[in-house]
Formats: C-alpha cells, sequence, structure tokens
C-alpha cells in the first residue's frame, strides 16, 4: 500500500504496484493493464480500492481500557425541569452574578445542574474563576467526571475511578480532587474542627505547592486561635513571600502570639505622648533605621524601587499594615475618628493610612464608619472596599434611595463595586429603589447614559428576590436603538430568570433517575 | 380560513424538545419589538444576538413560517414563538392597517407560486407520446453536456496523478475548483460537490483519502461513459450521484410505496450555502423495518414544509427513489405523530447493512448507522464511540461533543449516525432510562 500510495505522491508515470494480493490484487492488476496511460490506469485502481473499502467496513478494535462511567447522580434536574431553560441561558450568556446566584440556588435546594448544562457551566467556570467556588458543590458526579476529560475544567475534576464510586466521602476531594475542591474541603473542615484542619495543613504543608499554601493558609482565618501561633510562626519562614504576608497578619491578630508582642514592642515607642501646655499630644515617629530582627516578621528592610513611600515612611507602613486597628485606641486612648484626624496631620499620614486601610477589617466597624466619613484620599478611592466589609443594613444607610440620585453622585457603581457576586440588597432597600428604577427605565436619561445601562443592568442581578414582582416590563415608544432595545431585553431576561430561579424547584420533581 | 392551533399543537410542530422550550423561553413582550396578524399570517421581530431583529412570519393558511434567522431548524424557536403566542391569544398580536411589506411580499410570492402551480395543473396534458419524445431530447442533451463535463474532469483527475499529489498547491487548488464550476455548467452539480471534498482533503494533506475520492470520481466518470450498458437501478445511482435525481413527482407516481409508522430517529438540517438549507430525516418503519431518508432543501428558510419532529412517529407513505439501494424517499401522506421509543439497535447487523449498501451502490454520500451499546471516549483529540464491533471516529463539533460525553456519562447509549465511509456523524442518541439527546450543531 505504502509504495503504491507514495507513486501518487511522486507521480505516475510508469505503472504503479499494484498495492493488494487475492483477488482484488487480480482485479487491479487486471484493470491496470488496460491502459497504456500509467495514471489513467492508477485512477481506476484507485475507483476498486475506493469501492472496495466502502463495502468493506474496517472499524479499529475499541479500547479495552476505556475509562470507568460516571456513578448515578439523582440530584441531577432533569432536562424537562421549569428551571432548564433560565439555567441554560445564565451559563451561556451570564453575566458573572447571576451565573453565582443560579449555583446558590441550586445549592440551597441541593440539586444539581442538569447534565446537558454541564458543559457551559463549567466552561463559565474555566473564564472566571471567582465562578468556581459556587459551581463545585453543583455539578454532582457527573460534573466532576466529565471536568477529568477537559484540561480548561480541570479545577472542577476528581479522579475517574473517585467519580464512577463517588460513595459522598467528602475526604476524597481532599486526598484526589482539584486545588479548588480541596481548598473548598478545607473551608468547610476549618468551619466545623479548626483544630483538625490547622493539623491537617501542617500535615502535608510539605507536599503542596506555594499558591496552594497562600489559598489555605488565608482560610485560617476564619475561627483563629492560639493553637494555630505554632504553625503560623513556622510558616514567617515559608519559602513564599504571599504565605509569610499571610501568616504574619494572621499571627498579629492573636495578641499572645511572640509576632503580635514583637510588633507592638517595635511600634510602641514610635507612637508616644508629650504633655504640653493644651495637655496631652500624640507623635509619631517613623523607624530611624532598620532593624535585622524584621526580616522574621515579614519586614522589609529595602524599600521596593518604585515605591511611592519614602525608606522609614515604608518602614513604619509595613509595621502598621499588621498590628490590629486596636492597639491604636488602647494605646491611644483615641477613637477611630480622632486618630483619623491626628494621622493627617503627621508628618508620617500617607504610611499611616495606607497601612490602615490595608489592616481594616469586618470587625473594625467604628474605623470602617470613620474611614468612609474621612476625606482622605486614600480612604476615597476604597470606598466600595470599605463598604463591603459592613453588613448590608449599614452599608444602605450611605446609600440614597433613588436611582437618579446615587447616579447623579456617582454611588451606583460604589454599590455594585461593594457587593460580591451572590449577595443582594437587603428587600427593604430593593423595594424602596424600585418606584426610581422603573422611572430610570422609562424615563430618557437611558437614551443617553451609556454608563446607566450596564449599571442598571448590574442592579437588576442585585435586588433582592422578593422585590423581582414588582418590576413591570419598562415602557418602549418604539424609537428606541437598537442598543438600548438590547439593554431592555437583557434588564428584561435578567429579571425573568431570576424570578424563576427563586420559584421552588420541587414543583417539577421527581428528579430525572440517572443510570 | 386560518387553523386554530392549541399550545400542544404547536409544541407538536417542533423539529425537537430543544426548540419547543427555547420558543417557551421567548413569549416575553421584550423580545418582541413589534408583532401582528391578520386573517392570512402571524409576524413579528425578534430580538435575536445580531443588530437586527429576526423578521418572522407564519402562513397561517398553510401553516408554513419563515424567519431570517439562521436557525437550521424548522420551524425555528421564533415561528414556534409566534405561534405558542397566537395560541396563547397573546393581546399584543393585533391587526394594523397595513401589513408590514416584508410579509405582504412573501404572502405574495407564495400565492403567485400557487398560481403558477395551478396554472400548470389546469393546462392540457401533452400527448404523452410528444412529452416521450421531448423528455428523451431533453434528457439526452443532458446526458451529452455531463459527458463532455466528465472527460473534462478525468483529463484533470489523471493529470494530478502523473503531476504527484505531493506537488498540489496552491494554483492546483484553483483549478481544480474551476473545474468544479466547470461541472455545475456541465449539468452535474453533484460532481463539483465530490470534487471538493477531493480537494479539501488534498489540501489538508489527506492523500490517502483524495486518492480514493478522485477513485471514485473516476468511477462515475466510467459510469456515465457506460450508461446505456448499465441497468435502470444502476444508471438511477449514477443520476443521483451526478446531481440530476429523478423528478419528485415521478418518484410519487411510480416508486416504491410503503405505508408504515414512520419514527424519526435523527433529523439534520445543514447549509453549506447561507442561503440554501438541506434537511435530513432518517426515519425507520415501524412494521417493514425499513430505514427511509427525506432529503429536503429550503431556500431562505422556505421549503421545508413538513414537520418531522425528533423521536416522533407518523403514520405516512412513502415513495422511494429507484436504485439499487432505496434509502431516499418522498412523503405523500403524513398523520398525527406519536412518540414511542427506539427500537432496538444491533451494531453488528448495522455494519453488516452499511457494508451491503456500500457494496451496491458506493456513490452513496452516507448510509445510516445503528448502533447499541455506544461509549463515547475523548480519545488522543478525537471524539470517538466504541462498539462490540469496533470503535468509530466521530464528526462533531465540540459543543455537541461534550454535550454528548456529558449526556452519557461513560455510560453505553443506542446512537443514530450517518457513516459516510470514513467517519461517523452522531445525530440523536438514547440513554437506558430513554432520555435524549441530539446534537445541536452540525459538522
Amino acid at each position: 500500500m505504502n509504495a503504491w500510495l507514495k507513486s501518487a505522491l511522486v507521480g505516475i508515470q510508469s505503472h504503479a504496484p499494484i498495492p493488494f494480493d487475492g483477488e482484488m490484487g487480480a482485479l487491479m492488476t487486471k484493470v491496470a493493464a488496460q491502459h497504456v496511460d500509467p495514471a489513467l490506469g492508477f485512477s481506476r485502481v484507485a475507483a476498486v480500492l475506493a469501492s472496495c473499502r466502502l463495502a468493506s467496513i474496517t472499524l479499529l478494535p475499541s479500547s479495552s481500557s476505556l475509562p470507568p462511567a460516571a456513578a448515578a447522580d439523582t440530584q441531577a434536574l432533569g432536562a424537562d425541569h421549569d428551571w432548564f431553560i433560565a439555567l441554560d441561558s445564565t451559563f451561556r450568556q451570564g453575566p458573572l452574578r447571576l451565573q453565582v446566584e443560579a449555583c446558590l440556588r441550586l445549592a440551597v435546594n441541593a440539586v444539581h445542574l442538569p447534565v446537558a448544562l454541564l458543559p457551559s457551566a463549567l466552561q463559565a467556570g474555566h473564564r472566571q474563576q471567582i465562578l468556581r467556588a459556587a459551581l463545585l458543590p453543583i455539578i454532582g458526579v457527573r460534573g466532576r467526571w466529565l471536568a477529568a476529560f477537559n484540561p480548561d475544567w480541570r479545577y472542577a475534576s476528581s479522579s475517574l475511578e473517585a467519580s464512577a464510586a463517588d460513595d459522598g466521602d467528602e475526604e476524597k476531594h481532599w486526598q484526589q480532587g482539584s486545588n479548588e475542591q480541596r481548598v473548598q474541603y478545607f473551608r468547610a473542615l476549618r468551619a466545623r474542627d479548626p483544630t483538625a484542619a490547622c493539623a491537617l495543613l501542617q500535615s502535608q504543608l510539605g507536599e503542596l505547592a506555594a499558591k496552594e499554601r497562600a489559598a489555605l493558609v488565608e482560610l485560617l482565618a476564619t475561627g483563629l486561635q492560639a493553637n494555630d501561633a505554632s504553625l503560623l510562626e513556622k510558616l514567617l519562614k515559608d519559602r513564599s513571600r504571599d504565605v509569610r504576608q499571610i501568616a504574619a497578619r494572621l499571627l498579629a491578630m492573636l495578641p499572645h502570639s511572640i509576632h503580635a508582642q514583637r510588633l507592638r514592642e517595635w511600634l510602641a515607642p514610635l507612637v508616644t505622648s508629650r504633655r504640653g501646655l493644651l495637655g496631652r499630644s500624640w507623635h509619631c515617629e517613623a523607624p530611624a533605621s532598620a532593624d535585622p530582627a524584621w526580616a522574621e516578621a515579614v519586614i522589609e528592610s529595602t524599600r521596593p524601587q518604585h515605591e511611592a513611600l519614602g525608606e522609614r515612611a515604608w518602614w513604619l507602613y509595613q509595621l502598621v499594615r499588621q498590628v490590629p486597628l486596636s492597639w491604636w485606641c488602647e494605646h491611644t486612648g483615641m477613637r477611630a475618628a480622632a486618630l483619623l484626624n491626628w494621622a493627617e496631620k503627621s508628618d508620617w499620614g500617607d504610611a499611616l493610612s495606607r497601612g490602615w486601610r490595608e489592616r481594616v477589617g469586618a470587625e473594625d466597624a467604628e474605623w470602617i464608619e470613620a474611614m468612609l466619613a474621612s476625606d482622605t484620599k486614600a480612604f476615597c478611592e476604597r470606598r466600595a472596599e470599605l463598604l463591603a466589609l459592613l453588613p448590608m443594613a449599614q452599608r444602605e444607610q450611605h446609600w440614597p434611595h433613588d436611582v437618579t440620585q446615587l447616579q447623579q453622585s456617582g454611588l451606583l457603581g460604589q454599590i455594585i463595586g461593594s457587593c460580591a457576586p451572590g449577595e443582594t440588597l437587603s428587600s427593604r432597600y430593593s423595594g424602596a429603589l424600585i418606584p426610581s428604577l422603573l422611572a430610570a427605565l422609562d424615563g430618557d436619561a437611558l437614551r443617553q447614559d451609556y454608563a446607566l445601562r450596564a449599571y442598571l443592568l448590574e442592579l437588576a442581578t442585585l435586588l433582592h428576590a422578593d422585590s423581582l414582582l414588582a418590576l413591570r416590563e419598562p415602557v418602549r415608544v418604539g424609537d428606541e436603538t437598537t442598543a438600548l432595545r438590547e439593554c431592555l431585553s437583557e434588564f428584561q431576561r435578567i429579571v425573568a430568570t431570576r424570578r424563576c430561579l427563586h420559584d421552588s424547584p420541587t414543583k417539577n420533581m421527581p428528579f430525572t433517575e440517572r443510570p | 380560513m386560518t387553523i386554530a392551533l392549541t399550545r400542544d399543537q404547536v409544541l407538536a410542530l417542533a423539529p425537537d424538545g430543544a426548540s419547543a422550550k427555547a420558543a417557551s423561553g421567548l413569549l416575553g413582550d421584550s423580545q418582541w419589538p413589534t408583532l401582528g396578524r391578520d386573517d392570512a399570517a402571524l409576524w413579528g421581530e425578534c430580538k435575536g444576538s445580531g443588530a437586527k431583529p429576526y423578521q418572522t412570519q407564519v402562513d397561517l393558511i398553510a401553516l408554513v413560517t419563515r424567519c431570517s434567522c439562521p436557525s437550521r431548524k424548522f420551524p425555528c424557536k421564533h415561528a414556534l414563538a409566534l405561534l405558542l403566542m397566537h395560541a396563547g391569544d397573546q393581546p399584543r398580536l393585533t391587526t394594523p392597517a397595513q401589513a408590514p411589506i416584508w410579509v405582504s411580499e412573501w404572502l405574495a410570492s407564495r400565492r403567485d407560486k400557487a398560481a403558477k402551480k395551478e396554472q400548470v395543473a389546469d393546462k392540457p396534458p401533452l400527448d404523452p407520446q410528444l412529452a416521450a419524445a421531448a423528455t428523451a431530447k431533453r434528457e439526452a442533451a443532458r446526458w451529452h453536456r455531463i459527458e463532455n463535463g466528465t472527460l473534462e474532469l478525468q483529463r484533470w483527475i489523471v493529470d494530478q496523478f502523473r503531476h504527484g499529489l505531493a506537488r498540489f498547491d496552491e494554483a492546483q487548488r484553483k483549478d481544480g475548483i474551476a473545474m468544479g464550476a466547470r461541472m455545475v455548467d456541465a449539468q452535474a452539480p453533484g460532481l463539483a460537490v465530490r470534487l471538493q471534498h477531493a480537494i479539501d482533503a488534498l489540501a489538508d494533506g489527506r492523500h490517502e483519502e483524495a486518492i480514493e475520492r478522485f477513485g471514485l470520481l473516476q468511477l462515475l466518470v466510467d459510469g456515465t461513459a457506460r450508461r446505456t450498458e448499465l441497468s435502470p437501478a444502476r444508471v438511477a445511482d449514477l443520476r443521483s450521484a451526478l446531481g440530476w435525481p429523478h423528478d419528485k413527482d415521478e418518484v410519487l407516481a411510480s416508486g416504491l410505496a410503503v405505508a408504515d409508522h414512520w419514527l424519526v430517529l435523527g433529523l439534520i438540517v445543514e447549509s453549506e450555502d447561507e442561503r440554501l438549507s438541506e434537511r435530513h430525516v432518517w426515519l425507520h418503519g415501524r412494521d417493514s423495518g425499513r430505514i427511509a431518508l427525506l432529503l429536503d432543501y429550503a431556500y431562505q428558510g422556505r421549503g421545508l414544509e413538513d414537520i418531522w419532529r425528533d423521536g416522533c412517529s407518523y403514520p405516512a407513505t412513502l415513495h422511494f427513489y429507484p436504485g439499487t439501494v432505496q434509502q431516499r424517499a418522498v412523503v405523500k401522506e403524513q398523520g398525527a405523530a406519536t412518540a414511542p421509543a427506539w427500537p432496538a439497535f444491533n451494531a453488528i447487523e448495522s455494519v453488516d447493512q452499511a457494508s451491503r449498501a456500500f457494496a451496491d451502490n458506493a456513490w452513496l454520500p452516507a448510509v445510516p448507522m445503528l448502533l447499541d451499546a455506544a461509549v463515547p471516549a475523548l480519545q488522543d483529540d478525537q471524539w470517538r464511540v466504541h462498539t462490540a464491533v469496533g470503535m468509530f471516529v466521530l464528526r462533531i463539533d465540540a459543543a455537541s461533543g461534550w454535550s454528548l460525553l456529558a449526556f452519557s456519562g461513560g455510560h453505553p447509549l443506542q446512537l443514530m449516525g450517518e457513516w459516510d465511509g470514513r467517519l461517523l456523524r452522531v445525530l440523536a442518541a438514547r440513554n437506558s432510562a430513554g432520555e435524549a439527546w441530539t446534537a445541536e450543531v452540525y459538522v
């Protein structure tokens, strides 16, 4: 066969060798011999060969070692379920917040995605890393099995053997799962049993890559306890700078840890009070020289080349960003707002503001409110992030109840920026927004204001589910541009999808049994 | 007189479950900037992914739909949604003073076409002897043109072999495309399509496949030259392969008629050209056990007037085209649909039948393959199905491949596809629970 094929590749100048023996070979020889022109003879032999090959279907043997099949998933919704269309459009078209909400709705109802939607959902997770944590619990054993075949979906895959067995043993996710699945397992374990999670991390530290170490160490913030100190002290010498910084920040929150004590010892002499004519006043100084001991506390003595702060301010900032904010109040006796005012007047205000902004957490409610009220650039630039640290009810106190006012004061972007995917505004605040939202959808502002269109689509994903029924279809006069029509249709799609997903999924039970 | 439809009757018109579901999701007012109706038609503009909305219309008298969307399913989800709104008495479906021009033009063209048909039907029949003589003259002229074309094609093929396929370059590719155009001029469009496939194989470096495709073209050249020595069935095979099939009316009048309950095993609508769609409907006769292929063409969405829904069975009489393998058919009467389960498939038998079909007619573009216990897999970047009889390589787009793999979960499936001698194009599958899978995009 090869010689026959080769002769066609290089050109038929003489009779080509016949590719077969036996009856076929005899027929081909006879056909080829009928022609003086060897190329025409070849063409007719090709006709014989093609006809014979079609008539004798030859298949390669099936593989004897096919991957094991996925175990049954009785929680998967059927393709005839009422949610199917809504879920399909959600994972094909987004937006991300809607995708996260869909995952959460499925998880709350303890059901899994319909099998037919797994490829589009896994692909959405491939494109949006932030979706993955929400996606993992609702793809079921079929989704984990499927993901193992696509390198882009490895974040969701378990070993094929595990998918085939699927005995509900979550520990297998830690032993055989993807990084995302391991993180998910560790998060749940930490919430359930902080000591066991700490011990697990300690026992397997040497086998983890830097990125995974950082992700898992970060999770120790949940249920942080004195017992964690020994592991965290060890992590101060980790090879990864990210891991060292996370460990240092967590250790600083354990007041009795050696690290926290050292930080206080270094910072206290720099923040001193003097008694003057007008009473006691507080002063802040930056370190005059680098302390070699800082290296063990993840404080770098060499200022990065492009750092905006001067060398001493850089050292001060690194100390400030680790020390819990409560220390400042205890040490100076000042409240958060007073401390912010004091820092503004200090020579080291930039270092202090930056350090505090990085240090502030959900536990520092008074500091957050003070920072939100401050005009300091470092806080103004991060208002959405600061708001995100507050509970929703407190956040909403900062916002007017009118969409136009929110847009004019630039607060719509802040609302959107402060809400994490999966989070929604309160029922009360959403309800209060509805009249002005409908007016904005019907009004002329939307014709010109392209930014408002994008904001309103985001808002459609953020309204509380209770308020969705109050949203009627926007009025159209018929002269809308294509882009505006698309925006209004997209708004309606998001609202309709969310309404559907907040209907009970049990209406369409039972779920389809899988083989 | 317009037809009053219920929601269930509309859903029964859907080509598959996915279309019916998608149509149900298009009922929101926001999707339809314009809607209207009169006694003759329904129409609406539906927002799609493009800048311009799709123009969808339904002829209420003949229950024929047309849509400017690129969907290859007929009726498309937009037309189904329009019908669903009609069935649900959607209040926005009002009658304006005048229907939009795109609706009135379409209805007028349909009326003209119907009128012309009637005129033709009303004409007094020609003298049968004169008619036969005129037909024979036309056919002789066409055979003459085809034969001249095939000789030209043979020279070109033989030249390729003489010069060596490894030297095939862009200039020769263009030359080959021009040769294909000459085959169309020679009234043998089937040769043009086959030549294009051979050129594509050659350009892709699939030399062995290209040689075989050239070989089958050579067989058509020789068949054309020796057509007078061939049996009528073989001539029918030849004409079909040349792109000169028998007239539909002729088949309805004299083709083998089989009345049965015909179950739609698989269905595809493909478009090589944006304007022209080709629909394949593979049917299985409940009592006769026969397999039939309905092959229809639609120009810009017009023409696919029979409704065949995947997985449904219809009592119908089919008339088969002549040929050594009577596979293609036309439908004369079609009754109401039911939805029975698939019959049992047997991969070994199916491979035997496919082999016999190709042995009888090597020019068949594809034969049906009905596989049992078929396990899809992605191996070595190739979509495959493994069966007791061996492994098939699939012709499937990535999205449908992943969807099929997800559907199977690695479990065996019943699977229906078109086998072209090299690749299996999967059209439909069933799992052990009887659930259905159909490919969304066809390649």
